[in-house]
């Protein structure tokens, strides 16, 4: 018999330059890096080589091969931050 | 500065000052500041440094970047010496600038940012998105100065 799936976790991404935030339910094993990609997708975001995008989590960038589950401890919801670093002239 | 840009800051101001608030820094608007003139003192996350001030003054919101210099105190009116700026990359202690597509100064200095991907953005909240890049700047350095 096959363990149950673990729960989901109810992932919200915001970011300064969009008007809604980014929702969706993840996986805890999920990559911060996954959820990255799928927000700046939903953001309409694209890598452009002259801004560099990071999540932001509790007052520290988010490495990319954090998981959802180890960022949300034994909470059932996730609030990330997605910010920003330009380059200068 | 017109109507609808008052409006579009009135929106938008309670957010920065939230934000402002949870790294222990603060946004000030003074009676006798001129509409879009706002001082954001910004708190390092290494807490042993002291905070930095920035003036930052909006002529159109949220369509055109602001002037972001940094000053000695709130209400200063020139610009500060070089231990008023970060030390980090485009906060220029010469001219005393931040020369980073989200100024008025980096955008004035670079007319090829004007399109591409440099463009000013006007999406969301913009005056939130300068004040989280200049902390994010800042911490990155460590709240090191650039004097």
């Amino acid at each position: 018999m096959s363990q149950p799936q673990p729960h989901e976790i109810k992932t919200t991404v915001t970011s300064s330059l969009a008007g809604h935030p980014y929702q969706h339910d993840y996986a805890p094993q999920t990559t911060a890096a996954t959820v990255l990609s799928d927000a700046m997708a939903a953001f309409g975001f694209t890598s452009d080589g002259t801004t560099r995008y990071y999540l932001f989590h509790d007052g520290h960038e988010v490495p990319p091969e954090a998981t959802v589950g180890e960022l949300a401890g034994h909470a059932k919801a996730l609030h990330l931050g997605l910010r920003t670093e330009t380059t200068n002239g | 500065m017109d109507l609808e840009s008052n409006l579009r800051l009135a929106d938008d101001v309670p957010a920065v000052e939230a934000f402002l608030a949870s790294t222990a820094g603060r946004l000030h608007h003074r009676e006798q500041d001129p509409d879009g003139l706002f001082w954001a003192e910004i708190q390092p996350s290494n807490s042993e440094r002291a905070a930095l001030v920035a003036r930052i003054e909006w002529t159109v919101y949220p369509h055109r970047a602001p002037s972001l210099i940094f000053v000695e105190s709130v209400g200063a009116l020139t610009a500060g010496t070089p231990n008023a700026l970060p030390g980090a990359d485009g906060y220029r202690c010469g001219p005393n600038d931040v020369c980073k597509p989200f100024t008025a100064e980096g955008q004035q200095l670079h007319p090829e940012w004007g399109t591409g991907p440099h463009a000013w953005r006007s999406t969301g909240n913009p005056f939130l998105y300068v004040v989280e890049n200049v902390q994010g700047d800042i911490d990155r350095v460590d709240g090191r100065r650039a004097g």
